[in-house]
């Protein structure tokens, strides 16, 4: 599980960096940027706050 | 009184009890630990506030690139030089330091004053959230002038949020700190998704080839707005450094850096100030112009990054404002003889809260944030003469402690009429503490010059 939330955590920093990056370059609209950015915070903060709460091997 | 003084400080050294002693050999940290704590360390809600203030203050694109790169290196080195030698010779929290140099009942003044300016601090982070708030619940936001509070919505939004906030801290300061960690890398990059996104709406192309020209002529104009001084070079390079001038020159820090295995780990503090006090703020700054230079956080946040924006502001202010409360309910957990820690974090609580109704705090925080450094410089600098220079001359060290004297009156007179020094001098606000740095240091350590040891 720890692998699991580990990635997911990731992946959502990382769409949150390329989300306002693709906006600015003009390959999603603005609505296409909030939106993402938006689930990719709400998935990132749910998986780093799940990933803090499993025991360390 | 001196009984009663001599009462208080010993209930303070029972609260500081667990860190009395120097960090044993086998608790020491590495390099990577370091590295890792130092990373999230200065992205906060004021960030928001602060690199927007140099865009209402007139800066111009130059000034801010060079200012923030000089201020910030400066601010490194301080506390690779001044901070962490000291923290890894002692290994010792500034607390036992202090105690042993300036008397247990003047190292109590200190923890109360540094309690007090905790609660400004963090009444201003309740400010910061209150904003991001306001746009949702429709409540209007302070102007740049204003000092006390402007409406009813105003004080009862910051009421409920400084209320959530303490009971939230009051619950568990522990969960909430480990919250907080996970929460600081997603806010830096709402600073950076925000300024990116903005871009377009100030007209900078895709390719960037016009970056360099829209900075210098719609963010960092050199044009200040209505009412606000006009900042230079100077400004942001003192603002970068004295920004967390308790924490290194002041010695605050010490507390982290006698966990280092040698003081060269002081350098490891730019991986924490050049994200925070650099990009964050060239970000707000950004953010700010964006939507005509008025002082809105959470309209900045709003308009960059949509609702994701608010939020992050808002729990930038929460996750900053919580370790502030816990600070300043531990320094005055000292005057409130057998209060249980949740009673002393809800009376801090309660004066943060009621401190951020009023705008003066949040709207001058770039001048709240010299007077905080200003105020606990001297002791520092009095640290530092004790430490490096009174070996050096012979001066006798911690005569304080050696004939157990509850104040040192000599580094209590160094402190005010330093302070009172820096008030009359004819210079900026901002430029004041560095004088009166030396001034500190030469005015103890000529007091203490009558006490040489024979040759």
């Amino acid at each position: 599980m720890r692998i699991l939330f580990k990635v997911l955590a990731a992946a959502g920093l990382s769409v949150c960096l390329a989300a306002p990056v693709l906006y600015f370059l003009g390959k999603i609209s603005l609505r296409g940027f909030r939106s993402s950015f938006f689930i990719a915070s709400l998935g990132y903060l749910l998986s780093a706050a799940l990933l803090s709460r499993q025991p360390r091997p | 009184m001196t009984s009663k003084l001599a009462e208080l400080a010993s209930r303070m050294d029972k609260l500081y009890e667990f860190d009395r002693e120097p960090v044993s050999p086998d608790k020491l940290q590495n390099g990577a630990k370091f590295a890792g704590l130092f990373a999230g360390e200065h992205v906060a809600a004021t960030e928001f506030v602060i690199g927007a203030f140099f865009v209402l203050h007139g800066v111009t694109a130059k000034d801010i690139l060079l200012g923030l790169l000089l201020g910030n290196l400066l601010a490194v080195l301080t506390w690779t030089f001044l901070c962490a030698p000291i923290a890894v010779r002692t290994r010792l929290t500034l607390y036992w330091y202090l105690r042993r140099i300036a008397g247990p009942g003047l190292t109590l003044v200190y923890n109360l004053a540094n309690g007090i300016l905790y609660c400004i601090l963090a009444g201003a982070m309740i400010a910061v959230s209150a904003t991001a708030v306001g746009l949702v619940v429709g409540v209007k936001i302070p102007a740049l002038t204003d000092v006390w509070p402007t409406s009813v919505g105003w004080v009862a939004l910051t009421i409920l949020i400084g209320a959530a906030f303490t009971t939230l801290a009051v619950l568990g300061f522990e969960k909430l700190s480990r919250f907080a960690q996970i929460c600081s890398p997603w806010i830096f990059l709402v600073f950076i998704a925000g300024a990116i996104a903005v871009l377009p709406r100030l007209g900078v192309h895709p390719n960037l080839d016009n970056l360099w020209e829209i900075a210098k002529t719609k963010i960092w104009t050199g044009v200040p707005v209505a009412g606000q001084e006009k900042f230079g070079f100077g400004h942001i390079l003192f603002f970068a450094w004295f920004c967390n001038l308790a924490m290194h020159a002041g010695l605050s820090d010490m507390a982290i850096l006698r966990y280092a295995r040698r003081w060269t780990y002081g350098f490891y503090t730019a991986l924490g100030v050049y994200p925070g006090h650099m990009l964050c703020w060239l970000c707000s700054g950004v953010m700010v112009a964006a939507i005509g230079r008025e002082m809105h956080p959470g309209m900045m946040a709003y308009e960059a990054v949509g609702l994701a924006g608010v939020i992050g502001l808002f729990l930038a202010g929460w996750t900053t404002a919580n370790p502030t409360l816990y600070r300043a309910g531990l320094a005055f957990q000292t005057i409130t003889p057998g209060w249980p820690r949740w009673k002393v974090t809800l009376a801090a609580g309660a004066v943060t809260t009621l401190l951020s109704c009023f705008p003066v705090f949040f709207m001058k925080l770039l001048d709240y944030v010299a007077i905080y450094g200003l105020i606990l410089m001297p002791v520092g600098a009095m640290v530092l003469a004790e430490h490096w220079i009174f070996p050096a001359l012979g001066i006798v060290q911690y005569q304080a402690e050696k004939e157990n004297r509850l104040f040192n009156f000599k580094a209590l007179a160094v402190w005010v009429l330093t302070l009172a020094a820096c008030w009359f001098m004819p210079i900026h606000l901002y430029f004041r503490w560095l004088p009166g740095y030396f001034l500190a240091l030469a005015a103890y350590t000529i007091l203490h010059l009558g006490r040489r040891r024979a040759a």
